[in-house]
């Protein structure tokens, strides 16, 4: 009886019950997560994951709830009765004691979490929430939400909402509230991600309601008594984990506790623009407020010609160069062939000729659509989803040119444009006869010219007339440009200089007047510009140096940030440099030379390219740096960062195991996962790099900042332990002798599996409590959350399957290779969904890319596991 | 063994005071906001000092912006066909009239000639009439724009600029506006207090 009892135990208590639970966790959750996108989150989590039994058919199927309860069992059983407690132990104790809690957690979260939302006017009070989704009904036969009462009410006395500049983007939410308790009151703010929190219930700002005259706010409510739980198991399996690979892992990663430290990388001078004809460099730097942040001209440039051509410069001008040609002579950049249209269908639709490379000017495209309006026209109006593959590049492309023909008329009002023919209008304008003035200068005098194209009478009209009325007619034709609002080159002035910098709006040369803003400087400012395009058109180097330079300290005076000129020499420093591209061209050399180093010299070359993977390495971090010293902000906030940053983990990581085996291992893993990562970077850079403004609730906090970038870390190691897992692979096959080589190969995958584990574990985790503190619940099951997960437990799998002897070293290895493809999956993969709140928009072409690199890495462990498996 | 233990026990005091603390540690409450003492607006002197310009009156008189220096001037864009500007006009008459000379009122009408500002004026009753007539208040033919655009880049009338003693402009005010309201009058109080300081 007693020995039944112990086996019962023992093989609660054994790995293998970990091993075989994971797989079907993570059945259910790739299966619950792609139902998402068929049946609703909250339906697909009703049915997978909190369900008890999930039929599939006739066959009852356990559901999420008894699955983690087992999960739960099993661990309790081994941690009191099948452990041994000692000292070499102690962090796998620890940290399971941490993942056992945060599996209570969700327990008690499940049995006594209430939560909803509540509704309140401005200057009403409410005392109740409304569930999320059950119902209630009333005597009348009508249902609403099923409302929880409160011990107390909170009334809502003003609500406020921000927007970056110049987008409407939301930048912050705020409300202002009093709580009252019997006779008392408080006076309190509610504000995204500061929720209020009083008697266990948590407010939390979530949403708002404009309608035309009032103002609603919306908070989730949450009284969780189990929202302790991750917090707490977080800091414990931290301690675990990491005490575990301090006590435990290879020497690799114990010896040295110390990083590769990196020397300070100073910024070198801006590359001086060519002086053909004129020269750029202070031009590129006068400041523009574009997408909510203050930026330097270049990149302005850069973003405008990447969102139309599709690329940061043209084959035979620089985007500064080009932007200048746009905005101050427009005429030759309509001539310009700018837009590449992928699709050979829109060309034949158009009725475009073919034309090399199928690459059009403003000028072809604007004509071809005007002739076509049928083609396009209904398409504005219908929803995306209906629209075939061409048609939605020929919206694309109509959307193109809408923004170029906006750019383009930004300075219009300034074009030395309308010629003062005789002498009369030389007297009222004041100016030479035969001279050009422009709409600026002319604007005052509308009523002069109305009147004398009111006087204009008779069949026959002299030349004169002809000019007068040519003239009215192009004022009118001018005044429609007055939308054009991109080039918000002119600071505010008329609002206190200190307060909120980053959020003052700036003002184009058309909206600054249409807005009332003008004042004396702005005339100042624009009467600048004016000249600078006369002196851009007439090719005069000299006043276009001295202009140029005048319109650039004009701007920072106007701004009155001591700051913004060092700020915006960084950014177009930045931006000329491209470090990132020389990081990868480091990474690329060190590929050749290692090529070489199995073939000659070896032990030298492996030097050199070591010395290359390191110099690629530091500019990549003096990248990173520097942009977020631009952003002010994290470094990673979306994909493309992502992208740059796993690339710069994995690099490092490769770096550092190359300092401490030299056996060129190190520099493979850093130089492929330089360079793949860079293909894709490049891929997103479109929508990435122009370093946009984030959504209210990814704005910079704390939790926010370190979720991202411990799980981007937690990626980076899993690719390293991936790349790894081929090279075992490869040398199992040629070398099956080399034991001593294999196992060390093996310890260290293992070492690498433990770090992407505490990386990938407490990065989740950190994202549970951002949530949490955003919004207040900690876990949703969303798909990007999911993926997280999913690595998680693909990485314990692993490691359990090892120690139950379930994985041998051979299937540790093809595990690894298969890592790679979690984590491709987890990290873009859901994003195809398009559901749920990680969702950042995704190419089709990714889609094939994606598909391909799975296929091949599952080719690759298969062809090698049985080629392996076969020799024996 | 002395270890482990030390460390559950380490994570469930932790765990205990976080606890505790999260379910009944006292809420954060801010106070609430105290109404703005009109003393506390803020004058900013960083916009520039208001350019050199001359203009004549609807009745004759010939001025520079200059000769204003030691008061305050308020700045008036405005037009007969704009109803705003016309809306508003007693309410900014009234409030210079209660400062007795230490603030000047400027209206330059961007008007095409003056038989409309005559009429304008003149469509009003006695009290207001008489405030037109004042030493303080001048109205100014504007007939090229030469001062509404081409030195303050006027578009959106009525569009109203202070002036502070020492010819620094102070404040910008577009559109719609309550000129009869309190704020405002602390405003110029503050202004006026500067006068003779320069």
């Amino acid at each position: 009886m007693v020995n039944n009892y112990k086996k019962a135990v023992m093989i609660l208590a054994s790995p293998r019950v970990v091993f075989y639970v994971m797989i079907w966790l993570m059945i259910l959750l790739v299966i619950g997560t792609v139902a998402q996108k068929y049946i609703g989150l909250h339906s697909a989590q009703m049915m997978f994951f909190s369900s008890y039994i999930i039929w599939l058919g006739w066959i009852p199927l356990p559901g999420g709830m008894p699955t983690m309860g087992l999960l739960t069992i099993s661990m309790m059983v081994k941690l009191f009765f099948a452990s041994r407690w000692n000292i070499q132990n102690s962090g796998i104790i620890v940290t399971h004691i941490g993942a056992l809690l945060l599996l209570l957690g969700g327990l008690v979260t499940y049995l006594y979490a209430q939560e909803g939302n509540m509704v309140i006017y401005e200057g009403e009070s409410v005392n109740f929430f409304s569930d999320y989704y059950e119902t209630e009904s009333l005597g009348d036969g009508t249902k609403r939400f099923k409302r929880s009462i409160l011990p107390f009410e909170i009334e809502l006395v003003d609500f406020e909402k921000k927007v970056y500049p110049a987008t409407n983007m939301p930048q912050s939410y705020k409300s202002e509230v009093i709580l009252r308790e019997n006779g008392a009151q408080w006076h309190s703010i509610i504000q995204m991600n500061e929720p209020l929190r009083y008697r266990g219930y948590t407010f939390y700002q979530s949403s708002f309601i404009i309608e035309d005259d009032r103002e609603a706010t919306v908070f989730a409510v949450v009284k969780n008594v189990g929202r302790m739980f991750p917090y707490i198991s977080s800091i414990i399996m931290s301690i675990g984990l990491l005490m575990h690979v301090f006590l435990r892992l290879p020497k690799l990663i114990r010896k040295s506790a110390a990083g590769i430290l990196l020397g300070g990388f100073a910024l070198l001078p801006t590359s001086q623009a060519s002086a053909a004809i004129t020269d750029f460099d202070v031009f590129s730097r006068i400041p523009i407020l574009d997408e909510g942040r203050v930026k330097p001209l270049d990149s302005f440039a850069r973003t405008q010609l990447e969102i139309i051509y599709g690329r940061d410069s043209l084959p035979d001008m620089s985007a500064i160069e080009w932007l200048a040609e746009v905005i101050l002579n427009p005429n030759a950049a309509y001539e310009r062939d700018i837009f590449n249209i992928a699709n050979p269908q829109v060309v034949s639709a158009l009725g475009l000729p073919q034309k090399d490379r199928r690459r059009y000017s403003y000028k072809d495209i604007t004509i071809a659509l005007y002739s076509n309006a049928n083609t396009w026209k209904p398409l504005i109006s219908m929803p995306a989803e209906k629209m075939s593959q061409p048609q939605r590049h020929l919206l694309e492309m109509f959307t193109k040119t809408q923004i170029f023909g906006e750019l383009s008329r930004s300075l219009s009002l300034l074009f030395p444009d309308f010629k003062i023919f005789n002498a009369e209008l030389a007297e009222a304008f004041g100016a030479e006869e035969g001279s050009f003035i422009s709409f600026f200068e002319i604007r005052n005098k509308k009523s002069f010219i109305n009147k004398m194209a009111k006087d204009l009478q008779g069949d026959i009209l002299s030349e004169k007339d002809m000019m007068v009325a040519n003239m009215a007619y192009q004022m009118k034709e001018m005044g429609q440009d007055q939308n054009s609002d991109m080039l918000k080159i002119i600071p505010p002035q008329w609002e206190a200089i200190s307060g909120d910098d980053d959020l003052r709006m700036w003002f184009s040369p058309w909206g600054i007047g249409a807005s009332g803003q003008g004042s004396p400087d702005s005339v100042k400012f624009l009467n600048m510009w004016g000249e600078l395009i006369k002196a851009y058109r007439a090719g005069d180097d000299l006043k276009w140096n001295d202009l140029s330079a005048q319109i650039y300290e004009f701007s920072l005076e106007m701004a009155g940030r001591d700051s913004l000129g060092r700020v915006l020499n960084i950014e177009t420093s930045f931006n000329n440099l491209k470090p990132f591209t020389i990081s990868f061209a480091f990474y690329l050399a060190a590929f050749f030379v290692v090529l070489a180093s199995f073939m000659f010299w070896s032990e030298n070359l492996r030097k050199l390219a070591f010395g290359l993977v390191i110099a690629g390495v530091a500019v990549h971090l003096a990248g990173i740096g520097v942009r977020m010293f631009i952003m002010q902000r994290p470094p990673v906030t979306n994909l493309y960062e992502s992208v740059i940053f796993v690339s710069f983990i994995a690099a490092l990581f490769g770096a550092f195991m190359e300092w401490r085996l030299k056996n060129t291992i190190g520099i493979i893993i850093a130089v492929s996962m330089g360079i793949i990562l860079h293909f894709i970077g490049v891929k997103f850079d479109a929508e990435g790099d122009t370093m946009g403004m984030l959504a209210a609730v990814l704005d910079t906090n704390f939790w926010l900042a370190t979720h991202v970038v411990t799980i981007t870390i937690g990626y980076g190691a899993c690719f390293v332990a991936g790349v790894l897992g081929h090279i075992y692979l490869i040398k199992r096959f040629f070398h099956p002798k080399d034991k001593k080589m294999l196992s060390e190969l093996f310890r260290n995958m293992r070492g690498i599996v433990f770090i992407a584990l505490l990386f990938s574990v407490i990065g989740t985790i950190l994202g549970g409590i951002w949530a949490d503190q955003s919004w207040g619940r900690f876990w949703g099951w969303d798909p990007k959350e999911n993926g997280a997960l999913l690595i998680v437990l693909w990485l314990i799998f692993v490691l359990h399957g090892r120690l139950s002897g379930d994985i041998g070293e051979l299937g540790f290895a093809v595990s690894m290779v298969i890592t790679n493809i979690i984590v491709a999956l987890a990290w873009f993969g859901v994003n195809l969904l398009g559901v749920g709140l990680h969702s950042y928009g995704f190419t089709e072409n990714a889609t094939v890319s994606l598909v391909l690199f799975c296929s091949f890495e599952l080719l690759f462990s298969a062809v090698f596991y049985v080629a392996i498996r076969l020799r024996k | 063994m002395k270890a482990i233990i030390l460390i559950i026990a380490a994570s469930v005091a932790i765990f205990a005071l976080a606890f505790g603390y999260d379910m009944y540690g006292s809420p954060q409450f801010v106070p609430a906001p105290a109404p703005i003492e009109s003393a506390d607006i803020e004058i900013d002197n960083s916009l520039g000092v208001v350019p050199e310009f001359s203009f004549e009156t609807i009745d004759g008189r010939k001025s520079s912006i200059q000769d204003f220096r030691g008061k305050v001037v308020i700045i008036n864009f405005w037009a007969t066909w704009c109803s705003t500007c016309v809306m508003e006009m007693p309410d900014m008459l009234e409030l210079v009239e209660s400062y007795n000379g230490d603030v000047i009122f400027l209206a330059i009408s961007s008007d095409s000639g003056l038989k409309p500002v005559n009429r304008f004026i003149d469509g009003h009753d006695d009290n207001i009439k008489k405030l037109f007539e004042s030493g303080d208040v001048y109205i100014s033919l504007d007939k090229n724009q030469s001062i509404t655009h081409d030195i303050f880049m006027t578009e959106r009338y009525p569009e109203t600029i202070i002036i502070a003693p020492n010819g620094g402009m102070v404040r910008k005010i577009v559109g719609e506006f309550e000129w009869g309201g309190d704020e405002i009058k602390s405003y110029l109080d503050r202004l006026a207090t500067q006068i003779g300081r320069d």
